[in-house]
């Protein structure tokens, strides 16, 4: 009896150890993108790709967005592109989840636009010119006065 | 001799549990009724008579309570699950609710049933007639998304007509004080404005057809951070602003008309009665707040947070666990040693 007793308590301290290394494996964690000195823009979602994006900029990004002056240098943007998904908390509503990619867009001294991608890879269906012309074609969200 | 002492003692115990339980009952207030209302309006009679066995034994002003139900204590409890149930809900009142109110009520209906928060499971165990079949649970479903159909179409973007100078001071300076005073909840909690400059912790969408974008402040931010929410720290701040969906050339959805601005901050002192959170919610262009009086957190935010949100110290939009530590951490690494590059040459 004392042996049955005895395996069973060994092979339930080795199950467990092994669901809680199955846990830390995963590694998944929660994330906030940290934009630094930039700030929020606006954000979209793709219905037929399923992303969410948020865009973020500076003062210049801003104004570059308004096309007052498509040459403005030191503007700066940051796309961040996530996966939608369901939120399992409320029916009907989706959240952005795991982190696709981070486009950025900069002008030089000159004015000149410089894109980069800083995390994960630029969508198939699209070329550099395309991702830049997205890029430029938000609009920041507008508050009441 | 020891027998007879014990059986006497035995007895006398009796007798005092008796008198007091005798004695409760003159503390016994029973709970107010009116009388029952017909079929809800607006709500198929399929779906009012699965609310009606189901819910209204609490959520509404007619209650079928047992002789149990009505004997201190249990009276007590049950009774203040009835006020609280009927602050949140009543079935009796249902009339007196906007369009935009029962449909945000159906869609927490359904959140509630399908998530098997209500009925109160403790509430099914001794009343199993409450209890929802899968099938009940799918009609109650198919009604909360037809309230959404109306919202299927989604209006073309335009491109908005304001200056340079007017879309600038929207994001990097606070609105100058073109309302002409700042909105204060009923509650006491005043529009924040600087919410725009606080990190965008998520994003959403609901199938009301908006978008919404949560901030939080830095010691929520701090909080998620670390895990560090059960409890928040008093303190935390978060702002949902929240708009219409428009549709671009493209097909990408983007924000549109402001709709609101959902408020939420940590103060357990003074909003102890809401899990230590106070709600604030401004409507519109004016930012008209929400609720005629303190109580309307109590009988409209909370109830969906407590029941479906307390995994995650009542507040939705936490962001999710989805984001692989080890490909996250690098990116940081990476970012890192760019700057420290950049650092090094300037230097």
């Amino acid at each position: 009896m004392k042996k049955i007793l005895f395996i069973l308590l060994l092979s339930s301290l080795m199950f467990a150890s092994c669901s809680k290394k199955a846990e830390s494996d995963a590694g998944e964690i929660r994330f906030m993108f940290d934009a630094g000195d930039l700030r929020f823009i606006s954000s979209s979602f793709n219905p037929i790709q399923q992303t969410m994006s948020a865009l973020y900029g500076n003062q210049q990004a801003v104004v570059l967005l308004s096309g007052f002056n498509k040459r403005l240098p030191h503007s700066s943007f940051k796309l961040v592109t996530y996966q939608m998904q369901a939120d399992p908390n409320y029916f009907g509503s989706k959240v952005n989840g795991e982190l696709l990619s981070v486009e950025t867009l900069k002008t030089d001294i000159k004015g000149n636009l410089e894109y980069e991608i800083e995390f994960g890879k630029m969508p198939s269906s699209q070329n550099k010119g395309q991702r830049i012309a997205n890029i430029l074609d938000h609009e920041p969200v507008k508050f009441p006065q | 001799m020891k027998h007879i002492k014990r059986n006497k003692l035995l007895v006398i115990t009796l007798l005092c549990l008796g008198l007091s339980f005798v004695v409760l009952q003159f503390f016994n207030e029973p709970i107010a009724q009116a009388s029952a209302k017909g079929q809800l309006r607006d709500v198929p009679a399929e779906v009012s008579f699965i609310l009606e066995r189901s819910c209204y034994n609490c959520h509404s002003n007619t209650q079928q309570l047992s002789f149990f139900d009505k004997l201190a204590p249990i009276s007590w409890i049950v009774n203040k699950d009835i006020r609280r149930a009927r602050e949140v809900m009543n079935f009796s009142e249902w009339d007196k609710l906007s369009d935009a109110e029962r449909k945000g009520k159906f869609y927490a209906i359904f959140n509630m049933v399908r998530a098997g928060k209500m009925p109160l499971p403790s509430y099914a165990l001794t009343h199993p007639v409450s209890k929802l079949s899968e099938n009940e649970i799918e009609t109650i479903k198919q009604f909360a998304s037809s309230l959404s159909e109306k919202d299927a179409f989604i209006p073309l973007h335009t491109v908005a007509d304001t200056t340079q100078a007017f879309r600038t001071q929207q994001i990097f300076t606070p609105p100058r004080a073109a309302i002409a005073e700042v909105p204060v909840s009923p509650n006491g909690i005043i529009y924040n404005a600087e919410f725009k400059s606080w990190k965008v912790i998520g994003m959403s969408t609901l199938i009301d057809n908006s978008i919404r974008i949560i901030y939080g402040n830095e010691i929520a931010v701090k909080a998620i951070a670390e895990e560090n929410f059960h409890p928040w720290p008093d303190g935390s701040a978060i702002a949902k602003a929240v708009f219409k969906q428009t549709r671009k050339a493209s097909g990408e959805i983007v924000p549109g008309d402001f709709l609101n601005m959902q408020y939420m901050v940590k103060d357990n002192t003074n909003y102890s009665g809401t899990e230590g959170w106070g709600f604030a919610k401004f409507n519109g262009q004016e930012l008209k707040p929400t609720g005629k009086t303190a109580l309307f957190a109590q009988q409209s935010c909370i109830s969906c947070h407590r029941q479906l949100a307390s995994s995650t110290g009542f507040l939705f939009n936490v962001p999710p666990k989805v984001n692989s530590k080890q490909l996250i951490e690098n990116y940081l690494k990476t970012l890192q040693n760019e700057k420290d590059t950049i650092y090094t040459a300037t230097k």
